[in-house]
């Protein structure tokens, strides 16, 4: 995927919210982009998920759409919408650019969030929303949206396209990988501790086959799941896997797993979490949303430490 | 203890109501002790709260349990406390997973206890926390010494205390042989002696509302209220008849029922306040009314709380009687007149009630008069106002309008 020249809105541009949908009222300017999506709900929901950090990063592809997030170096959230979900999609020009996301969700949801009495989840819209970008760096991140005749059209400034990490996941080399369904997995996350400061899997091919184990102060919670559980789909592992990965990772796993259906983790032998969730929101085209996790390097420090000590005390 | 792990196995059934039972012993204290004896046929679990003004024990019979440690030594084998704290989150996840299955593990190799639960999908969670192991905790109290008895259904005692808002600290129970009367306590006395008098409403019962009434002794007294309703919380699980044995002020209250079905029992002793003398703790009203007497207990006191013979629950065995809290518990009973008697002199001049001597059960009649002549004065049912109300409206009443 190539870059781009980064694009950075000079002025805000007003426009009356008159503005047909359809075709963008002064010519000239190439189209690099323009989506349609029956429900905002559809993008909104998967935003939602990967939205820790305050920046995006904006890739359309002629696959579909790709939007990362990254924190602090150390955990990125990527999603993939394919160009099937949506109503119509045409790309003249591949893009890329940043993009401040909680903006971007705000539009999305400007005209509510309508949410289910019972379940308090949120429910599906009938809200189309429009997506439009030009390349001119004139032209902010066009987004139209519609309900029931009236249009709101919001237009959001785009950030320059910044790098982003690339952990290298070796996909070929991966130790262990294990899908779940994941109403299953959430009930089995519900009461871990998230006050812990970390949170250690461990993977092996005995049983328990499966165990997330979170030291908070005063004991241990954890979690054991073996592999002929139902909610286990698959189990492979080629080799034992016992790592640490910090608590906030899960925190993001399961508000991801509330739209999911099932949720895919691998570890390959750097010890790179990769946790990948299959959402299915609307026509039979699912959509994909993926974290890298890199593990906590404290395990391995204390050992190495205390080998050094052993070999201090070996001299003495 | 014995290296060895001690296995308590729930079936599904019980697994609810081992849940709420021990949630509402989290919510009393701070420390849960646990103890497992051949002599009280059980395992116990007991709590008391910081300031030692309530003591709770809840006792589960062998057969609650589906597995019970297999060892026929006929000694003590389980003796230690743990963080109310870390008993929470487990119970927690306890009373909101459907279980097929639940096990307490004693590990006294590494001092754990963990709470294995079986839930449904073949996941095993588990929950464990570190104990210490420690003399067991008990109260000394006589449940034959009470001269006033009465059994209610607990799933009514808590309809006509649902509407007593949780803010109020106290709660006063006034019962004579016609009548059952819980109300607020009269006045607040701030720090600087002015006395407060409230909104105020009482419920009014009549005897047959309870199973068993029997009332020798006209009371009147106060307790936390906050306890009482956290102990309330077992009856939307269980409706069982909850007896509550009470009689002069300064005593404490007993609550103690027995779940025969189900296999285990509860006793619950609450302080009651007895006359203060003069000033009062302004931190009395705001939080624990653990002010029964001169100082509250502290540490050392706890230690000589454990020296005592058992008096276990449901059972008639002799033991001195004392209040949970008290200055020394070292006293006996005489020395605890003494104090009550030095307390007439300094009578709190608001309270018109006067305390009585254990021993001297016969001069009650004074007491009783004054309480009756009260009450006869007080008899509506509903909104109760004092004079001063309207100056003296506090948010806690508007919201109760």
């Amino acid at each position: 995927m190539s870059l781009f020249d980064t694009h950075q809105e000079d002025t805000d541009e007003e426009e009356d919210n008159n503005v047909q949908k359809q075709e963008p009222t002064d010519g000239g300017d190439d189209i690099a982009f323009i989506a349609k999506l029956k429900s905002s709900r559809t993008l909104a929901s998967i935003l939602k998920t990967i939205h820790f950090a305050d920046d995006a990063i904006f890739c359309a592809l002629p696959t579909g759409i790709k939007i990362i997030v990254e924190d602090k170096q150390c955990v990125q959230g990527n999603a993939f919408i394919d160009t099937r979900v949506f109503e119509s999609y045409e790309l003249t020009k591949q893009v890329r650019f940043r993009f401040h996301l909680e903006t971007v969700l705000n539009c999305l949801n400007i005209f509510g969030i309508p949410l289910d009495p019972v379940t308090h989840e949120p429910l599906p819209t009938n809200v189309a929303v429009q997506i439009h970008y030009r390349e001119n760096q004139t032209h902010p991140l066009q987004l139209y949206l519609e309900e029931e005749g009236v249009i709101t059209e919001c237009l959001i400034k785009v950030l320059d396209d910044t790098d982003t990490i690339d952990f290298d996941f070796q996909t070929e080399n991966v130790v262990t990988k294990v899908v779940f369904k994941s109403n299953g997995f959430k009930e089995a996350l519900s009461e871990i501790d998230l006050k812990a400061d970390c949170i250690e899997l461990i993977i092996t091919q005995d049983v328990p086959h499966f165990r997330l184990i979170a030291n908070g102060c005063g004991g241990c919670t954890s979690v054991d799941i073996t592999q002929d559980s139902p909610v286990m789909d698959t189990f492979l592992c080629t080799e034992p896997v016992h790592n640490r990965y910090k608590t906030q990772f899960f925190q993001y796993i399961v508000r991801a797993l509330s739209i999911a259906s099932k949720l895919s983790l691998r570890i390959d032998a750097a010890g790179i979490l990769c946790a990948q969730f299959l959402i299915y929101t609307e026509k039979d085209k699912p959509s994909l949303v993926e974290y890298f996790f890199g593990p906590d390097e404290e395990l391995n420090d204390i050992e190495d430490n205390t080998q050094a000590s052993d070999v201090v005390l070996i001299e003495d | 203890m014995t290296e060895k792990k001690f296995i308590f196995v729930l079936p599904p059934e019980h697994v609810r109501h081992f849940g709420k039972t021990l949630q509402v012993l989290t919510k009393l204290g701070e420390e849960i002790y646990i103890e497992l004896s051949n002599k009280t046929n059980g395992l116990s679990f007991r709590t008391a709260n910081q300031s030692r003004s309530s003591y709770s024990c809840i006792t589960f019979k062998r057969d609650f349990f589906e597995e019970w440690p297999q060892d026929d030594i006929q000694r003590e084998k389980i003796k230690c406390r743990i963080s109310a704290k870390r008993c929470m989150s487990a119970v927690h996840a306890v009373l909101s997973s459907k279980l097929t299955r639940l096990e307490l593990v004693f590990d006294d190799h590494k001092s754990n206890l963990s709470f294995i639960l079986h839930c449904r999908y073949n996941i095993v969670k588990v929950h464990s926390c570190f104990y210490i192991d420690c003399e067991k905790l008990q109260a000394r109290f006589d449940k034959q010494s009470y001269k006033n008895s009465v059994s209610i259904m607990s799933k009514t005692l808590q309809e006509l205390t649902a509407h007593f808002p949780a803010k109020w600290d106290e709660i006063t129970i006034r019962a004579t042989k016609d009548q059952f009367i819980i109300k607020k306590c009269d006045e607040i006395v701030h720090d600087d002696d002015s006395v407060v008098y409230s909104m105020n409403f009482q419920v009014v019962c009549e005897p047959r509302e309870f199973i068993n009434y029997d009332i020798q002794y006209n009371s009147d007294i106060t307790f936390c209220l906050r306890e009482f309703k956290f102990l309330l919380g077992l009856a939307d699980l269980l409706n069982l008849p909850m007896t509550l044995l009470f009689d002069s002020r300064g005593r404490p209250i007993i609550f103690c029922f027995d779940a025969e079905e189900f296999y285990f029992d509860g006793i619950f002793v609450f302080a009651t306040i007895a006359n203060r003398e003069g000033e009062t703790d302004p931190s009395f009203t705001a939080s624990q009314p653990s002010i029964n007497d001169i100082s509250t207990m502290d540490e050392d006191d706890l230690v000589s709380y454990r020296q005592y013979t058992i008096n276990t629950t449901g059972l008639n065995r002799g033991g001195k009687k004392r209040p949970a809290p008290s200055s020394s518990p070292l006293q006996t009973t005489t020395n605890l007149s003494d104090i009550n008697n030095d307390h007439t002199s300094i009578i709190n001049p608001k309270q018109r009630i006067n305390t009585t001597n254990y021993q001297d059960t016969t001069t009650t009649t004074d007491i009783g008069d004054t309480t009756y002549i009260v009450l006869s004065q007080q008899s509506i049912v509903g909104l109760q106002q004092s004079e001063d109300i309207m100056a003296d409206m506090t948010e806690d009443e508007d919201e109760e309008n």
